[in-house]
């Protein structure tokens, strides 16, 4: 349940700390949610990879409302948080500090699976 | 599919039921209730929080440690598919917690025994203070001077016998 504006915690190695979230790819609605992709902009940035101010594509990988999945189970986290993705859609950065749900289990996130901890 | 432990209450969480939540560390906290989920939020220790199995276990009023319990742990390697493998556990599993249940009552009554005195006592005490509640003072005098009846009879039998 993330809106257009909501300040994303950025959580893998491509330098950015914090991204907002400025339109959604891929869908209608106003809201976007665990596995969605997002256009954000890179607010504070850390390093040279990433600057401030640029506009990026991200995946929202934490959310703090619970979401609800079809086995009937509810998972929340205690934060905003997405990875930066190239235009691509490929994650930027080499590692990625966080507890992946299962709605990455699709083959398009292959190699961001790969970089991180699962969660069963 | 699993059915999961409350990191709370130590019940069983049945899909569909409870919330998982993740913190911001990667540690997995599954609440089968919102009972339990509110008590963490407040941040309150299961252990000592009386009606949690934490509490109960270690304050010793149930089985803690026992071979039964090695059944439940979780092992992380996947067994391969075999049908035989598969029909005995279910029945190991019936057989197990069968077993449990009885060291569980045996536990219970072990520790029931020792208050049994302390039961009696209470209950005597309880007695002499609190019989106006069982009948009505007028009565208990009434059964007193009945008591006294053959004492008096005695003592006054004595008396003539003393004055003759």
């Amino acid at each position: 349940m993330i809106p257009k504006y909501s300040f994303l915690k950025v959580v893998d190695n491509s330098g950015a700390r914090l991204a907002q979230v400025i339109g959604f790819y891929g869908q209608q609605g106003s809201y976007a949610s665990i596995g969605d992709v997002v256009k954000v902009v890179v607010k504070e940035a850390r390093g040279e990879k990433v600057e401030a101010g640029t506009m990026r594509k991200a995946v929202v990988v934490e959310q703090k409302y619970p979401f609800h999945r079809k086995n009937g189970s509810h998972i929340q986290y205690l934060r905003n948080a997405a990875v930066l993705l190239s235009e691509k859609g490929q994650p930027i950065g080499n590692r990625v500090k966080s507890l992946l749900s299962p709605e990455f289990n699709k083959p398009r996130w292959a190699k961001l699976r790969s970089l991180s901890k699962r969660l069963f | 599919m699993r059915v999961e432990k409350c990191w709370f209450c130590s019940s069983n969480i049945y899909p569909g039921h409870g919330i998982t939540f993740v913190r911001n560390d990667a540690t997995v906290f599954r609440f089968c209730r919102g009972k339990c989920h509110k008590n963490f939020k407040m941040k309150r220790n299961p252990r000592k929080v009386r009606w949690t199995k934490a509490y109960r276990k270690l304050a010793g009023k149930e089985l803690a440690e026992d071979a039964t319990f090695e059944m439940e742990k979780r092992r992380n390697r996947p067994e391969k598919y075999n049908r035989e493998l598969v029909g005995k556990t279910l029945k190991a599993i019936s057989k197990v917690t069968e077993i449990r249940q009885k060291r569980q009552d045996r536990f219970y009554e072990k520790r029931m025994q020792r208050a049994k005195k302390q039961q009696v006592k209470a209950d005597k005490v309880q007695l002499e203070k609190e019989v106006h509640l069982i009948k009505a003072p007028a009565g208990i005098r009434a059964e007193k001077e009945k008591l006294k009846e053959p004492v008096r009879q005695q003592k006054e039998a004595n008396q003539d016998v003393m004055e003759e």
